[in-house]
């Protein structure tokens, strides 16, 4: 057994703490420390995006990052994206434009996306593809997600 | 994995401590994003040293007449960096053809370095621009060795035990230089590249002054093609000598058929970019004489 680190930090606006082993990545202390089951394993090497979160606002992998590297950081799971009791309008944008099919990609492209708007508010086409060519989607439903992120970044 | 097994030092003096009297196979964590897929697949390591926490491998700044870039910079930071953008924009280039903003946000200069991959793109930058790499231990205080020194082959380098990658040092672009970054895969993100190249140059006088150029993933380590370096230097930039230097380039690489691609597509790859790259060059030219600056 590995000794466990106590780690303290900041999860989608509350401050918590936790003890993780420290080879356990960022995915599994959200879920299974957390129960913040949105951010997805998919494939566990960094190519897919399923697990995306946001560290001190930076999109990272969740299943890459080591838990005990969140220590004294801002961490927000695709949990913390909404607005109070309302969704954000990058989660609204989703809906409108049906961006969503079987949904296991979505967490991950709206934190990705979330990351990308803070950093060009209104991103042209090209901006929002370069910006989501971390996160694959299986059901090739990219059109209507792009459209969602251009369309968040009008409102 | 024992307590020993993993450590988390908060300074430099306590990374090399860590390292001093590791054990045979022991790993330097920084971002994790390619060790954390190895932990994920069940490998372990004697002895794990996270260097997340060591600001001395922080650095980022001209410094000396060169851009210092410690080891712990992450990709993500040398694209925000208008000074890596100004005095080293083919570092820049191969930042921004980085696999993916998630994985640009944790990778490091330094793991880059030391994974040793033959495909790894800034590393191949790093080659272009005479780069040195600055290595530190507890018992051998610092030495400084060139990118061809220090990456050995595949997964293999020069460090030696208890050492570590501090700092990289970048000789500042002169307002003569020019810069450009060529890769290829089968996926535009996070595309191990089938064949990269990164050519710097001068042009003064008209005439090619120190031409270097690297190419990544057709041979075991990132290779300079000296042969075509010597095809341009102190010769006039012309479509007869790019072609002349295109195909220099491609008779020194050594590429391999695998599943990304097959050999001969990667020598024409190679070709191709390096007569991309010259001819880029030539229309730089061309623009700043016609606007006359």
């Amino acid at each position: 057994m590995q000794p466990e680190v106590e780690i303290r930090f900041t999860l989608n606006g509350r401050p918590v703490r936790t003890h993780v082993p420290p080879t356990m990545a960022v995915l599994e202390m959200v879920r299974e420390r957390f129960a913040l089951t949105g951010s997805k394993l998919a494939c566990g090497e960094g190519e897919c995006g399923a697990c995306a979160v946001l560290l001190d606002g930076e999109p990272v992998l969740g299943c890459l990052t080591p838990a005990v590297d969140v220590d004294g950081r801002v961490l927000v799971t695709v949990e913390g994206l909404r607005h109070k009791a309302d969704l954000a309008p990058l989660q609204k944008a989703f809906l409108m434009e049906g961006a969503v099919q079987c949904g296991f990609c979505t967490p991950g492209m709206l934190v990705a996306a979330t990351a990308l708007l803070a950093e060009h508010p209104h991103p042209s086409r090209e901006q929002v593809r370069r910006g989501l060519e971390g996160n694959l989607c299986r059901c090739t439903g990219y059109v209507a997600i792009v459209e969602a992120v251009e369309d968040a970044g009008k409102r | 994995m024992t307590e020993q097994g993993y450590v988390r030092p908060d300074n430099l003096a306590g990374a090399l401590d860590a390292l001093a009297d590791a054990p045979e196979g022991t790993r330097v964590l920084a971002g994790g994003t390619d060790l954390m897929v190895h932990l994920r697949a069940g490998k372990r390591f004697p002895r794990l040293v996270n260097v997340a926490r060591v600001s001395e491998l922080q650095a980022l700044r001209v410094w000396g007449g060169a851009l210092e870039v410690g080891a712990g910079v992450t990709v993500a930071r040398l694209l925000r960096d208008a000074e890596v953008r100004r005095h080293a924009a083919l570092l820049w280039q191969a930042a921004d053809r980085f696999a993916s903003p998630l994985v640009r946000s944790r990778a490091t200069v330094g793991g880059n370095l030391v994974n040793a991959s033959p495909a790894a793109d800034l590393t191949l930058a790093l080659l272009a621009l005479d780069a040195r790499v600055e290595l530190v231990s507890r018992a051998g205080g610092v030495r400084s060795l060139g990118v061809d020194e220090l990456v050995l082959g595949p997964g293999k380098t020069a460090l030696g035990a208890g050492e570590l990658v501090r700092t990289v040092r970048v000789p500042l672009a002169k307002p003569t230089a020019f810069h450009h970054f060529e890769k290829s895969g089968p996926r535009p993100a996070l595309e191990i590249s089938v064949a990269a190249v990164a050519v710097a140059l001068r042009i003064e006088d008209g005439r090619v002054v120190e031409p270097r150029i690297a190419c990544g993933a057709v041979a075991p380590v990132p290779l300079r093609v000296v042969p075509a370096e010597q095809v341009l230097a102190g010769r006039e930039l012309t479509p007869a000598l790019i072609e002349e230097a295109a195909l220099a380039a491609a008779k020194v690489v050594r590429p391999i058929d695998d599943v990304r691609a097959t050999a001969l597509y990667r020598r024409r790859l190679v070709a191709a970019f390096v007569r991309r790259s010259l001819t880029a060059a030539l229309d730089s030219q061309r623009v700043s004489h016609a606007t006359g600056s």
